[in-house]
Formats: structure tokens, sequence, C-alpha cells
């Protein structure tokens, strides 16, 4: 009993190690002026907003690159990781452990490494500094944690309820929309969450491929960062989570969803 | 209503043979059961049935039509599992619906039959409820009700009773059997139960190493079972071997007359149920007489509704079911086995050849 207000306080100490240090996150976009020892900003202003907004900042443009990136990433990511999560956990595969290690290794190797064959192979292939080549390049680091994500949730699906269905006189489609999707819904949005946060966060392989050509939310910020300016960097960062977070929400409300496999394969 | 053939039906699972060459039945509107131990091949005899495995070799024919080219969703054969797999997303009401729409029913008839079904499986007022809010004998009448709304031209149950509790057996047990007298529905039972064989079905079929060893009535599966294994199978003990010869087997034994004798000589196995054989009392004094053994009693046990005897008698051990009012002697005593001629088997296939007895 006396323990509870003790770790109460611990609690709030941990919450605040936690959070002070975004807390300048906050505070940067919106100060005019914010010098070392002051624990607040000195002159709070609005030039790091008015100067994102503005035409020349091309922010917009970039928002849009990342947005149709990273969602046309997740979809294609999802599209490919299904069957081959499934196959990697249902069908006994004579060499399944190995598959497994060779879907994986493009997340043990960094991305980046393979950047540069990556770079060679889509100049020859004209796929260079196009929007297309930079969402292919952003499937390499995507589609190990798709596929292993999905691989565990149909670890634990059993394939019955298909057959049931099947026996009833359910074709193919309604199999899949009435059946499986239902099942696998949860672990569907957490692999299409993983998907959409690393294509969101890729830095170097769009910068890499997209030769400066293709624009994306996290290169400026790399530049602002670059340049010293906090609040627009801190400012530009708050429009980058935006986006993430909505994604987070909308993951966490489908994999809600009543009496589906969640990724542990669970059912809710 | 369908007849189903099974004509040479075979399917291994990598090199293990689980249906070899099975041939079998139903007519039209039978309650059939495939029964024998697990690993028989009956669940993989009632998939490839359903179409959710293809065969090997053999065909399979609805009405005198093959199935070889008709997909699983479009045969009809509708199977309950042995867990009721209602789908966890959908409510009671969709999921006995769920075939109906695959058959493209309207809505409002879809309502009618799902509630008419739901009322025969008592269940009625239970269409909002989800799958996790029902018990496990709740849940399987749900399955039951989901297949026979969409009137299947044949019911296929995957033993549908093995994860109930006994009493709920008996209650589905029951429930089977009037909505099979009602729909008249061709029912093909799989189990590994006697009990539900011979509650449930019009004729039994056993199945050992994937090959029909049986098929008929469970009165002729005890008296007069075609094989060693399927003797065993139903409890049988009592095997004596020797030489058919005029009428009788010229056995360890003696010479055992038979009632019935099959026509023919040579050697062969003949077999009585325990409750058949008869103590006629101690003494080793008593005047031999036709199929009397002497033997000697090693072991009686009270089994509540029986005793249970065992004997030896030279080579040959004896297992006799004596009724509770009769006489019983004690362990070590000697005396005289009586195994009428009326119960006595000629077993017409011997030991399978195509699979090892245990030993006796």
């Amino acid at each position: 009993m006396s323990a509870t207000p003790w770790r109460r306080a611990a609690f709030w100490v941990g919450i605040a190690v936690w959070a002070l240090p975004f807390a300048p996150l906050f505070l940067w976009p919106f100060a005019g002026s914010w010098l070392f020892p002051a624990p607040l900003p000195t002159v709070w202003g609005d030039r790091a907003w008015s100067y994102l907004l503005s035409p020349g900042a091309r922010v917009g443009p970039a928002l849009l690159n990342s947005l149709s990136l990273a969602s046309a990433v997740s979809i294609v990511a999802v599209l490919l990781g299904l069957p081959a999560g499934r196959t990697l956990a249902l069908a006994r595969l004579r060499a399944g452990g190995l598959a497994y290690w060779i879907f994986l290794l493009p997340a043990i190797v960094p991305a980046q490494a393979a950047a540069f064959g990556l770079h060679a192979t889509f100049l020859r292939l004209g796929l260079a500094d196009q929007w297309l080549g930079v969402a292919l390049a952003h499937l390499v680091p995507v589609l190990p944690y798709v596929v292993i994500t999905l691989a565990g949730v149909f670890a634990n699906y059993d394939v019955s309820y298909e057959q049931q269905a099947q026996t009833l006189g359910a074709g193919g489609w309604m199999r899949f929309r009435w059946v499986t999707l239902p099942l696998i819904l949860p672990g569907l949005a957490v692999a299409g969450l993983y998907a959409f946060l690393i294509s969101w966060s890729q830095v170097l392989l769009t910068l890499l491929i997209g030769g400066g050509a293709v624009t994306t939310l996290p290169m400026l910020l790399l530049a602002f960062v670059n340049s010293g300016d906090h609040a627009l960097a801190a400012a530009l960062a708050l429009v980058l989570l935006g986006p993430a977070f909505l994604v987070l929400g909308l993951a966490t409300r489908l994999a809600r969803a009543p009496g589906a496999l969640g990724p542990g394969g669970r059912i809710a | 209503m369908t007849r189903v053939s099974l004509l040479g039906v075979s399917r291994r699972f990598g090199r293990t043979p689980a249906v070899a060459g099975l041939s079998l039945e139903v007519e039209s509107g039978e309650l059939a059961a495939l029964l024998g131990p697990s690993g028989c091949g009956k669940t993989t005899t009632l998939r490839l049935i359903a179409g959710l495995l293809k065969p090997e070799q053999g065909d399979i024919h609805f009405d005198g039509r093959s199935m070889a080219a008709t997909p699983a969703e479009r045969r009809g054969a509708v199977m309950v599992f042995q867990h009721p797999l209602l789908f966890p997303h959908l409510n009671v009401h969709d999921n006995v619906a769920f075939g109906l729409r695959a058959q493209r029913v309207p809505e409002v008839e879809i309502r009618r039959a799902v509630s008419d079904m739901l009322e025969r499986v008592r269940l009625a007022g239970f269409e909002r409820r989800r799958p996790r809010e029902l018990s496990g004998g709740q849940a399987q009448r749900v399955a039951l009700a989901r297949a026979l709304v969409t009137r299947p031209r044949l019911l296929l149950l995957d033993e549908p009773l093995s994860s109930l509790d006994p009493h709920l057996r008996d209650e589905m047990r029951a429930l089977i059997r009037e909505l099979h007298a009602d729909l008249g529905l061709t029912t093909l039972l799989v189990t590994h139960d006697q009990q539900d064989a011979a509650l449930l079905a019009d004729r039994i079929a056993v199945l050992f190493h994937g090959r029909l060893a049986q098929h008929g009535r469970l009165r002729d599966l005890f008296d007069r079972p075609a094989t060693v294994e399927v003797a065993r199978f139903f409890g049988g003990v009592n095997f004596m071997s020797g030489t058919l010869d005029d009428g009788a087997l010229a056995s360890q034994l003696g010479r055992l007359r038979l009632a019935e004798p099959p026509p023919g000589s040579g050697p062969a196995t003949a077999t009585i149920r325990p409750e058949a054989v008869r103590w006629l009392g101690a003494g080793a004094a008593r005047e031999h007489r036709c199929n009397q053994v002497l033997g000697v009693v090693e072991r009686v046990v009270d089994l509540g509704s029986f005793r249970r005897l065992t004997a030896r008698a030279g080579a040959v051990s004896i297992e006799a079911h004596l009724r509770p009012d009769e006489a019983a002697p004690v362990a070590g005593q000697v005396g005289v086995f009586e195994l009428p001629a009326e119960h006595l088997w000629v077993l017409p296939r011997g030991t399978d050849d195509n699979c090892p007895t245990r030993a006796a």
C-alpha cells in the first residue's frame, strides 16, 4: 500500500523523462527567437509556418510524393506479402526455414548497401530519378516486414474455415472476401502500417534512386536540419508526424475488428 | 437425395496411402457411418467426397455422375467438422445464412429459412448472438443448421460429436436422427465411436488402413465379422484356428461343430463373442461333449453389468462374459466351457493379408 505514492511518482518521472525531450519539437515551430539559456522561446512567431506554406518551400509536392509513395508501396507490399506469407506459414516447404531467412535478409542488410547496384540497374531500365523507381526501391526494405508479419498471422490461421465455406458453396472470391479477409484483417492492418511507416521514413534510398528529382518530406527535413534552422525543422517534423499518426490510428481500429485474428494469432 | 458411389478411390499423403482402392455405395437417403480407428482414412474419405481432396485413382459418383471435374463449392456436399468453425466475425444469423448467400437466394427467403432452421435445432431467438457467446453444444447446433439450411445433396459429418460432453452427445445424436428423418438427406457420418455409429447409422462401413473391411448392419459386424481386425474392433477376443472339414473346425480345442459351416475346406479361423461363451461349472470329471472345452480359470473381474472371465485351454485363451446372476468360478479352478455351435463364426477372409494383426 505504501508503495503506491512512490509508484505514482515513479510513473510521472518516467513520463517526464520520456516526454520532455519532445517538448522543443512542439515549441520550436512557434518560436521567433529562442536563445540558449532561456527555458522558453523569448519571441513567439509564425515564421516557420509561413515559410512552409509558401510555394517556394515545395512542401506540398513533397507531401504528395511521400503520401503517394507510402500508400502505393503499402498496397503493393501487402498484395505481394499475402501469398508469400501464407505459403511460408501454411505450405510445408522443404526449405521453409531457408526461404524465411531469404525473405528476412533485406531487413538485416541495410537497403542502402543494395541501393548502388539497384541504381545502376534502374539507370539502364530508365527507372532512376522516377517516382516508380523510388517506389520499387522502397519495396526492398518494406517487404521483409510485411511478409514476416503476414507469415505470423497465417501461422495461427485455420484453413478449415475456408474449407467449411467452400463446402457451403462459396467460390474463391467469396471465400476470400467473407472468410479469409475478415479473419486476417488486423494482421493485414499491422503489416500495412509497417509498410507505410517504413516507406514514409525512407531518406537515403529516395535520395539515391530518386537522384533529387523525387522530393519527399524526410528529404526536406534532412535539408532543414542540416541548415541548422530549428524552427523550420521542428515545424516540418510536426507535418511529418500527422499522417503517420493517422495511419497508426486507422490500423489500430482495424486491428480491433471483432473475432478476427491478430498478428499474435489471438482471437480478439 | 443422392446416391454416392466410390469406385476404387485411392489417395496418398506423401508415401503413406490414406485411402487405398476404396469402393463403397451409400444409398439415397441413407444415414451411413464410416467407422474405424484414427488414421484409418475415414476423414480423408469424407474430404474426397466433399471435393476438398482429389483422388489419385478411382472416381466418385453422385447419382451415377462423375464428380471428378466438379469443385467442392458446386457439389452440394456440405461438411460439418469436428469443431463448429462458426465464422467468428458473423453473428448466428449470418453464419447460418452463409451458404444461402453463396447460392444468391433473396434475403427475404434467407431470413425465413434461417429462422425456421434455427427453430429446428432449438435455437430460435439466437440470431443476433456472436459465436463466442455460445456454448459448445449450441455452436455445434448452429454449424448443423448452417449445413442443413442449404438443403445439400449430401450431408457429411466429420466426428461432430467428439468434442461434446456426454450429455450433449445424446442430445445431438437425437437431433441428427430427427433431422435425418425429417429431411431425408443422404448423410455420411465419420466416427471412431461404435456407439455413435450404432445409434445413428442404418449401415456401417468399417475402414482399416484405408480399405473397406466390412460394410453392413451392426449386428452383422458383431456376429459375423469379416476379418480378425473387425472382430477385435467390436470387442472380439476369442479366436481359434484350425482346419475346416465336413461342417466342423478341427482346432487346437478339438473338434468344434459349426451351425453355419462355410463351403469348402482348408485352414480357417473361427471366433465367438465372449458373451456367447458359457461356463458349465467346475470339475474335470464331466464328460467331454461336442463344443465343450476344459480350461483353467485365470482371472474373474466384476465389471458391474457383467463378469469377465479369462481362462486358458492349452495354448488358447478364452474369454467369457457372464451375467452377474450366473454362478462364476474363482481363479485357479478347472472347468468346462461351452462354445455353442450357433455362435461360432468362421471368418470368411481370415486375417487381412495387407495388414499385420496385433499379437493376441
